[in-house]
């Protein structure tokens, strides 16, 4: 029970450790990820050594090629490092990996927590035929990673850990060996659909995809005497049009670019994308295969899923777009759509509705339930809060204007918010709901950000309730809900002390019993006098 | 998009619900032992303040009136909270729960099933060991869940934590 600390039942078996077990041999990664660093080193190194030895003529600063250089010569020397030093086996309890040359770090985690075994692929994996193999614990302290196995291996190092309940044809001619694995029966729960292209294109950070590479473009073309930002300059004619101008034009040209740069980047991770119900171990498993050139395979222990979450960031919930992730205990839950836990992409909210309805079985989907709004008083705190937030931060900025810390107009970046943080108080009440449904507790908030949570109540593991004078003036009270999945907690700002508790009772009343009751049977446990 | 209905007045639920407070106070010594803790506080902060403040000119039209401010809260602190906080914090352990009550201008209740919790520690630090307290701290799978209950006399946590590891040990459940 005691986590760290070696209980009963695991005496029977050697300690965890390097030395236990000296019978099974450890495994070296594959050769070929050397081979393949090798060729990323000249490939890394040829332009540096073009412009300095070649040319001979580094008109602008050489330093940024001298660094590409040495990245590209660290990495290699890292990848040939690891390749000597990691070894790892699966033995009869436990998957370990040694690393390090010169301190051994030992690294475990028991078969039976095993969460998630995925294999990923880069482009120079697939050449090479290789796969990383990461294998998931539910703790980020003991998950790691294998870089790299070849394709076979690591299919069979997944086989073992997560072997599925039949058996599986070897490898269907031209497909990917680790890709779709036609299992012994598999519910389909969602495919791909090319308008999900789309839904992925529009990010205000679009323009990040087109401005990193041609920073990077711009240093590397600078030894050579290239100038590309003067060059961009000539193009929009910077002199003529001004400063502004000029942005928006660069603007106007870098969001379509960027646009288009997010739909190949999707299209190559996600085509093909199919989310299934299978089984693996005995246990029902959510499947992903996702990818056109890296094929990517997620595995997740449908046991642990104990929820739902709906992200809406402000752009997308205008455009009617969520992204989908599970709640379940083990895996890392992160914003990145990368995470194993996100089992949607940007799609549209019917959709996300339809496959959250098929991944949480069994009754009524808890994320179609009515949601309560909160009291009129949580939109006055967030009114009140976003009024005196600038108006402190304007007066002390005029203040600090005034003798001269800052400069004199700082205090109108004040006066500026004041629009914003009126407009997010008024997002952030309407974000604000609770319901109980089935098995199920719902919350939703955030203002710029809306996250909608549906949780299985025995994933509660307590109660947190907040209340501050205000909220204790206007009968409210913040409700935070610690679990062991997801992201550890989950937030119900500002319900009605009512709806608070009658929510606390509703999803575990046995929980509930021990403090809270009814109002004419007060003094059931009435404090003894001080 | 959920509809969301109209507010608490359609509410099914409306047997009126309270919250029980948790059995038992503190140690009364936990009021000697947060006034303490604070002034050391205030002493160092307030100290490199005012050093601050004395030292360099520059800064000193916007370092003293923050000086003053911070002298001012800990001031209130040193008064008020200590015994504020004696007042309302609270804790009780039952067979099933653990259950806490702290805070003094926001008020916080924890609860933590028996089934939940991973580990149950005391904790002294030095100034609580000369005054005769120590601290509950209860772990759980998550770490908002968990609860810490200070100023309780030394005797009484020992037995506590004694008790409470009893029964989790003797209570089903995966503690996730």
């Amino acid at each position: 029970m005691t986590a760290g600390n070696p209980t009963p039942d695991t005496t029977a078996e050697p300690a965890p450790g390097p030395e236990s077990h000296p019978e099974i041999p450890w495994e070296r990664l594959s050769a070929r990820m050397v081979w393949i660093n090798l060729v990323r080193l000249v490939i890394s190194v040829v332009p540096g050594v073009l412009a300095t030895a070649v040319l001979d003529t580094p008109t602008g600063p050489a330093w940024p090629l001298l660094v590409a250089s040495a990245v590209g010569v660290s990495a290699t020397a890292l990848a040939c490092l690891r390749f000597l030093s990691t070894r790892y086996r699966v033995t009869g309890e436990r998957v370990e990996r040694t690393t390090g040359l010169l301190v051994r770090k030992y690294r475990y985690v028991p078969r039976d927590r095993v969460r998630s075994v995925d294999s990923s692929a880069r482009l120079r994996h697939r050449l090479a035929g290789v796969r990383v193999v990461h294998i998931g614990s539910g703790e980020a302290r003991s998950s790691f990673k294998l870089d790299a196995l070849t394709a076979a291996t690591a299919e069979e190092l997944r086989r073992e850990l997560m072997p599925d309940a039949a058996g599986e044809p070897e490898e269907e001619a031209g497909r990917e060996t680790l890709g779709p694995q036609p299992g012994p029966h598999e519910e389909v729960i969602a495919r791909f659909r090319k308008p999900w292209v789309l839904y992925q294109m529009f990010s205000v950070w679009a323009v990040l995809v087109v401005t990193g590479p041609a920073f990077g473009l711009h240093w590397l073309l600078q030894p050579f005497g290239v100038d590309l930002l003067e060059l961009v300059g000539e193009l929009v004619d910077y002199e003529r049009r001004g400063f502004w101008w000029s942005l928006a034009l660069c603007l106007a040209v870098a969001y379509p670019l960027g646009f288009i740069g997010l739909a190949l980047t999707f299209v190559m991770s996600h085509w093909d994308f199919t989310l299934v119900r299978t089984t693996a171990k005995g246990h029902p498993v959510l499947l992903t295969r996702r990818g056109l050139l890296s094929t990517r395979t997620v595995h997740r222990d449908e046991t642990r899923v104990r929820g739902i979450t709906f992200r809406e960031p402000l752009l997308w919930r205008w455009l009617g777009l969520t992204r989908t992730s599970v709640i379940t205990t083990g895996l890392r839950q992160g914003p990145d759509e990368d995470s194993a836990a996100g089992v949607l992409p940007r799609v549209r909210m019917w959709e996300a509705r339809e496959v959250a309805a098929r991944v949480l079985t069994g009754e009524p989907s808890p994320l179609e339930a009515p949601l309560r709004r909160h009291p009129r008083g949580a939109l006055t705190r967030r009114l009140v809060w976003a009024a005196c937030g600038p108006a402190v931060v304007t007066g002390v900025l005029f203040w600090l204007g005034r003798t001269d810390v800052l400069p004199d107009r700082a205090w109108l970046v004040g006066v500026g918010a004041w629009p914003v943080t009126l407009f997010a108080a008024v997002f952030s009440y309407l974000a604000l709901g609770h319901a109980l449904s089935g098995s199920y507790l719902v919350v939703r908030r955030g203002a710029v950000n809306r996250s909608t949570v549906a949780l299985q109540h025995r994933a509660v593991i307590g109660w947190t309730l907040r209340q501050s004078i205000p909220q204790r003036l206007g009968r409210r009270v913040t409700v935070r809900i610690p679990t062991p999945a997801g992201e550890r907690h989950y937030v119900l700002p500002d319900a009605s002390t009512r709806q608070a508790l009658a929510f606390i009772k509703g999803s575990t009343p046995q929980l509930a019993a021990q403090f809270i009751g009814e109002a004419e049977s007060g003094g059931r446990r009435a404090a003894p006098p001080p | 998009m959920t509809e969301t209905s109209p507010p608490a007045s359609a509410d099914p639920d409306s047997e009126e619900l309270v919250i029980h407070p948790p059995r038992h106070r503190v140690d009364r010594r936990f009021i000697l032992w947060r006034t303490l803790n604070t002034l050391f506080w205030a002493l160092g902060v307030m100290g490199v303040l005012v050093t601050l403040c004395a030292l360099l000119d520059g800064m000193r039209t916007w370092l003293l009136p923050i000086t003053l401010i911070v002298g001012a809260i800990y001031l209130v602190n040193l008064a008020v909270m200590p015994t504020c906080r004696y007042l309302v914090h609270r804790w009780e352990t039952s067979d099933e729960a653990v259950y806490v009550l702290q805070g003094w201008l926001t008020r916080e209740w924890r609860i933590v099933p028996i089934s939940r919790v991973q580990r149950i520690d005391t904790e002294r630090g030095p100034l609580q060991q000369v005054i005769g307290l120590a601290t509950i701290k209860v772990v759980t799978a998550s770490s908002e869940g968990g609860i810490t209950i200070e100023g309780l006399d030394a005797r009484v946590a020992e037995e506590t934590v004694r008790h409470l590891n009893r029964i989790t040990q003797a209570t089903p459940g995966d503690a996730t």
